[in-house]
């Protein structure tokens, strides 16, 4: 979708700068512009349980700023756009509608649901991507045990909040798969280490040998660890090196 | 997952949403501490705050909403609920 500064028409999805986000509507008249809640900015003390689907002018949708009209930017946006009738029936059928939820329900979701079928909110997304594309990147060391089966258990309930039955952990060639997480495993030096990361990872584990360089460098991180009196080098290939946590104090 | 790994993961959580800002106010933060009084988030970080949680715990806010929550205590007893 792009968006445009000109005059609407009946049906337009209509955004406006409200604060550090947009406000979205949908477009019936000067005087009918039909959006989930005023923009934020309007109703600053109102709980989410109480907005609701409404309509109001086109200046009190504005808040004093200025309006664009969004417009299909690609022959794909074009098919799934529905007509001007359909939109706007759409929203007036959802007048007085409540349980407004800024992540899931909100007044982006809304315009597009009346204007395509779909509900979608870009605002949120571009949020999540960031998120996503910074993976925390765990590393659990114990001493050296043949079970490592309870200290993945044990890592992936810490790092995700998953218990052992939602984590579908299973052991495929010597290769520990999870439904939650990628993982890699290392032994050495008396020690066992696993590292647990949404993002793909690589786990050495050498001895420390001196005059070495530890860090978070380009795409991989280096580490000194001690554990009882022992000391290791731990290796970890990942994009996001400056996430990696330890954990030794470990209980299982 | 216990209440302090909770809150260890959300301190990292608001660093990443408060950016600059994070340091000295994190310094002090407790579970009494005001998300938006004492942390001095608005909506847009709040925003970002929700959706990191969900990211990070793998849950959704679907039944509250951000109004539900003054406190950090808050929003560790709902992780805590939908986490158990």
């Amino acid at each position: 979708m792009k968006w445009v500064s000109r005059s609407p028409v009946f049906g337009d999805m209509l955004r406006v700068r409200a604060g550090q986000i947009y406000h979205f509507g949908i477009y019936a008249s000067d005087d009918e512009v039909i959006q989930f809640g005023l923009a934020p900015i309007a109703r600053p003390n109102v709980p989410d349980r109480d907005v609701e689907v409404c309509v109001s002018d086109i200046a009190a949708f504005c808040c004093g700023n200025e309006f664009e009209v969004g417009e299909c930017d690609t022959d794909a946006e074009r098919r799934i756009r529905r007509t001007p009738e359909q939109t706007v029936e759409s929203a007036r059928a959802r007048i007085g509608e409540k349980n407004y939820s800024i992540i899931h329900n909100n007044c982006e979701h809304f315009a597009y649901k009346c204007a395509t079928g779909s509900p979608f909110c870009s605002q949120t997304l571009s949020v999540r991507e960031m998120f996503r594309a910074f993976p925390i990147v765990d590393l659990y060391i114990i001493k050296e045990r043949e079970d490592e089966r309870a200290l993945l258990e044990y890592a992936i309930n810490r790092s995700f909040g998953k218990k052992p039955a939602d984590a579908a952990l299973e052991l495929v060639d010597g290769v520990w798969n999870s439904s939650v997480c990628k993982i890699a495993v290392a032994r050495n030096c008396g020690a066992l280490a696993i590292c647990v990361s949404r993002a793909d990872i690589k786990l050495e584990l050498d001895d420390v040998i001196g005059g070495e360089e530890y860090g978070a460098l380009d795409g991989v991180w280096i580490g000194k660890i001690s554990l009882d009196g022992m000391s290791f080098k731990a290796k970890i290939y990942t994009a996001t090196p400056e996430r990696v946590r330890i954990y030794t104090n470990i209980s299982i | 997952m216990t209440r302090i790994e909770i809150m260890d993961k959300l301190r990292d959580i608001l660093t990443m949403a408060m950016g600059d800002a994070s340091a000295e106010l994190l310094a002090n933060c407790t579970e009494d501490s005001g998300l938006t009084t004492d942390l001095a988030l608005n909506s847009v970080g709040m925003l970002y705050v929700v959706i990191a949680i969900e990211e990070f715990f793998q849950i959704q806010f679907d039944d509250v909403g951000f109004g539900d929550f003054n406190t950090v205590r808050d929003v560790v007893d709902y992780i805590e609920k939908k986490t158990k």
